[in-house]
């Protein structure tokens, strides 16, 4: 990847393992660090060979005296070394950081306060009375004022705004300028950030520069670590003998006399033990620093290193971070209180966690703050305010970075085909996604909670599953769950579960069938049938109810998912053709075309499933899937964007009737049971699937905003006792009914024209037809005009079919 | 029509594209649809966006997903059909 000129940037491998390599090279038996000079003293000694004749003792001494001289030399060298090489080089891995989508705002959206309020806390916004400051938001019933915070996107950056939010009936009804009252048509609220690219005991900070240290943290950390840091050269003599002193008459450690510079070298490469060498080197290393860098530049990479708490397996580290975890503010608008609190637990973020020794912690807080007041850091009415302040909100410590390892494992896979793994665990990338929170919570809560609900049958257990939710028009990939424990992370079953898909093939069965001249009307013969392959076993497909249905039409064998109906149509139209469909779709592979392929023995995993039925959701438009809309460099430069595109691949017209035929499917067919979540109006388009012995469960289906795959089963691949509609279905409804979908309506092409057929006859009704149904049609293939065998009029159907390529075609000939 | 949640956007990517910034333009357009996903002016404009930075075949496309929505609306299918030429003599 292309280097960015910052000046972390010079490439030299640091870190923990160097720093232990270091300490390695500096213990007493490894002379290893002497090798250049133990040949120089070679020749010295044999030089001085020569003159112990004379003066053997005096001579000795002086031997001694220039290999220890040149020896400690060599030592301190090597330490300099040591010191410039992690200060001027790189000195901090930063983790690619993955942000969600941004939230756009505006009047009219269905989004409830509670959404809004949930979505901020997220993005780490905090939740107080102060709203004046960025990243802060107070709801008032209906009303929630926001004060965004600045964001670098790739079109450039936004700037910090105040903003007032009213809803009325869980949707927005106007946003406007907090204390102008102007108002806003869209507002832009700054992302998420939903996890890091890092190994998985790792650092994480938040890098500040020296002008972004508070006034008041900086006079508080010399005030209580380091008093005399602007007078003393690394190390300062009087205060170790203050601590000696100290610490004797205690009988243990009480005080300890390491100024800042020692305290970060000791951080910076040395280890935890307590040696002597191991003070001699940290003396020698801070002297070493001071000779070379500025104390601001001390103070700096002092307050970006510093150890301040842990995160589960990420460590807090530097002022920048601690800010945001323990307080969800900016290090500039911290209270004294809070600046008493981050500089107190330097001592021991461990012993004095606020959130596991809350009186430990306020103890040592109290004490920074009377430090502070005695150096007239703050006044008396200052401290007061500070010492009757509470230590910490409930809530308001962050926790639970990396919240959706699913949706972040399909990140990493993405990045890792354009980034190498140790750019993206040090370079400090920003990987900006779409990941939709609100989908994405919905997704997890309502896989778990209906697995756990179609447990409770019997002949249920261990289920497991998986659900992709995508934009129904720009293929980006909203939501992802790879398994009922959405936080556990491992196995991604929504990428790498690839199962037989069942009767999901189907709609490129009948979208072959359709763009070759057959109509919804179109008689299918559901009757039994005996396959006979060369070196195969004779092969008799059922029905699911293990019935034959005789006569049907086209659609309703779809809407019911009649396996012979689709078997007959199949080989009629040719296997070979319903593959090539299911390619133009999306389907990956090419699979050989054996007549089963017909019924779904294709084994796809559902984020594949989703890319397909991309094509029938978009209206036949091919629009490839995204997860990352763009990556941005740690100087917010723009790497890469990934943009939308769009290929039409099927007429709309056979995508329309398709759609009708996947709505009926809902309304009539195997996945009426839908009604139990959203009402018919919502007009969805979808389809079952389920495998073998009830092995898989398949429901793939969208609305006019999303589109949603979720498949049920077991991972050992035994039966789970569900089918599509009794396992997959509940849970894609669940989903879709907590998002409030909008409803279906779908574009009618303009060579569309709707009939009714006699459900009997397939003809058009005659005067007493009781039972008809209203079918669409390409123009002039309709049941009142003519016979609707595809044998006998193909040649003149498929010409219409094609009609409006070939109109676009025409216009540039 | 009242213009969309989205229409400042498109307001400002015809500034841009006017302007030669066709990323920003495209990134604009890419936002007016994730807002507004079926306005067929929209998709028009991103194929306009497409014309101007060379990408001819994408350009038709985008034109053909606008055809695909813009319902009765001659003003767009005429500009639709006139950038879907111009797109077709380039590729």
């Amino acid at each position: 990847m292309a280097k960015s000129p910052q000046v972390w940037y010079i490439p030299v491998p640091v870190g923990r393992a160097e720093a232990t390599a270091a300490e390695q090279a500096q213990s007493p038996g490894d002379l290893s660090c002497f090798a250049q000079g133990s040949k120089y003293l070679k020749n010295t000694t044999e030089n001085m060979t020569k003159m112990t004749v004379r003066r053997p003792l005096i001579t000795l001494a002086a031997a001694i005296l220039l290999i220890s001289s040149l020896a400690s030399g060599l030592y301190v060298l090597r330490l300099d070394g040591v010191i410039r090489e992690k200060f001027d080089g790189k000195r901090w891995s930063l983790p690619a950081v993955v942000y969600a989508r941004p939230l756009e705002l505006y009047a009219g959206l269905a989004f409830s306060p509670k959404m809004l309020e949930d979505e901020l806390q997220l993005a780490g916004y905090r939740n107080d009375s102060d709203d004046s400051r960025p990243g802060g938001f107070r709801r008032q019933g209906d009303t929630i004022h926001i004060v965004s915070r600045d964001f670098q996107y790739p079109s450039g950056p936004e700037k910090s705004e105040r903003i007032t939010v009213r809803f009325t009936a869980d949707r927005v009804q106007a946003i406007e300028q907090t204390g102008t009252a102007v108002p806003l048509d869209l507002v832009r609220i700054d992302p998420a950030r939903i996890g890091s690219f890092h190994p998985i005991e790792h650092e994480d900070r938040l890098l500040l520069q020296r002008a972004e240290l508070p006034d008041l943290l900086i006079k508080t950390l010399l005030a209580v670590e380091d008093q005399h840091f602007f007078e003393h050269r690394g190390v300062a003599p009087s205060s170790i003998m203050r601590a000696l002193l100290a610490n004797l008459r205690a009988g243990s450690t009480v005080q300890g006399g390491s100024t800042l510079s020692q305290q970060l070298v000791k951080n910076f490469y040395l280890s935890n033990e307590r040696t002597l060498l191991r003070k001699i080197n940290e003396a020698i290393m801070a002297l070493l620093l001071e000779l070379h860098y500025s104390k601001d530049e001390i103070l700096t990479a002092y307050a970006n290193e510093i150890f301040l708490g842990q995160d589960g397996g990420r460590a807090v580290h530097g002022f920048g971070l601690a800010s945001q975890f323990y307080f969800r503010r900016d290090l500039a608008d911290l209270s004294a209180e809070q600046v008493a609190l981050l500089v107190g637990i330097i001592k021991g973020p461990t012993f004095f966690d606020p959130r596991k020794k809350p009186e430990d912690c306020h103890k040592r807080r109290d004490l920074v703050l009377g430090i502070m007041h005695s150096h007239d850091i703050i006044n008396e009415a200052e401290y007061r305010q500070a010492t009757a302040a509470p230590l910490i909100r409930d809530g308001q410590i962050m926790s639970g970075f990396n919240r959706f390892p699913a949706f972040l494992d399909l990140i990493k896979r993405q990045l890792r085909q354009e980034y190498r793994e140790e750019d993206l665990q040090s370079e400090g990338l920003k990987i900006l996604t779409t990941l939709d929170p609100q989908v994405q919570w919905q997704v997890e809560r309502h896989l778990a909670r209906t697995l756990t609900d179609l447990e409770k049958q019997a002949g249920r257990s261990q289920l497991e599953g998986a659900a992709v939710v995508t934009n129904r028009e720009n293929g980006e990939i909203l939501a992802l769950a790879g398994g009922r424990q959405a936080t556990a992370g491992g196995f991604n079953r929504a990428i790498e579960a690839k199962r037989p898909i069942g009767s999901l093939i189907k709609p490129a069965v009948y979208l072959t069938a359709l763009g070759q001249g057959y109509t919804l009307a179109s008689p299918l013969e559901d009757r039994a049938v005996v396959l006979q392959e060369k070196g195969a076993k004779t092969w008799r497909p059922e029905n699911y109810d293990k019935k034959e249905h005789g006569r049907v039409p086209l659609y309703l064998a779809l809407a019911n998912s009649y396996n012979l109906a689709t078997i007959n149509l199949g080989l009629k139209i040719g296997v070979d053709k319903v593959i090539a469909t299911a390619a133009a779709l999306g389907m990956p592979g090419k699979p050989e075309p054996y007549p089963s392929f017909l019924l779904g023995t294709a084994e796809m995993s559902p984020l594949e499933v989703s890319q397909m039925y991309q094509t029938l959701a978009s209206d036949g438009f091919f629009i490839p899937q995204r997860a990352i809309t763009s990556v941005l460099a740690a100087d917010n430069t723009l790497l890469k964007r990934f943009g939308l595109s769009v290929e039409q691949r099927f007429p709309a017209e056979t995508i329309f009737l398709l759609n009708t035929a996947l709505q009926r499917a809902i309304s009539e067919g195997t996945a009426h049971s839908l009604s139990r979540y959203l009402p018919a109006a919502t007009a969805v388009a979808g389809k079952t699937g389920t495998t073998d012995n009830l092995r898989d469960s398949w429901f793939a289906g969208f609305t006019g905003d999303r589109l949603a795959v979720v498949w049920v089963g077991r991972d050992d691949n035994t039966p789970a006792g569900v089918t599509g509609s009794s396992g997959a279905l509940p849970v894609w409804g669940e989903i879709m009914r907590a998002l409030h979908p909008q409803t279906l309506a779908l574009q009618q092409p303009p060579g569309i024209e709707w009939a009714k057929i006699d459900k009997q006859t397939l003809a058009a009704p005659g005067l007493f037809g009781a039972d008809s149904t209203l079918l669409p049609f390409l123009a002039g293939t309709g049941p009142d005009r003519e016979t609707i065998l595809p044998s006998l009029d193909t040649e003149k159907i498929e010409k219409k079919a094609k009609g409006v390529l070939n109109t676009v075609r025409g216009w540039f000939e | 029509m009242l213009p969309g949640p989205a229409h400042r956007l498109y307001n400002q990517a015809e500034a841009a594209m006017a302007s030669g910034q066709l990323e920003q333009a495209e990134m604009l357009m890419e936002r007016a649809l994730r807002i507004e996903p079926r306005n067929a002016l929209y998709w028009h404009t991103l194929a306009q966006v497409k014309y101007d930075k060379g990408e001819f075949e994408q350009t038709v496309q985008f034109c053909l997903k606008s055809e695909s929505l813009a319902r009765d609306n001659p003003e767009l299918h005429n500009v639709n059909r006139i950038l879907m030429e111009r797109a077709d003599k380039r590729r």
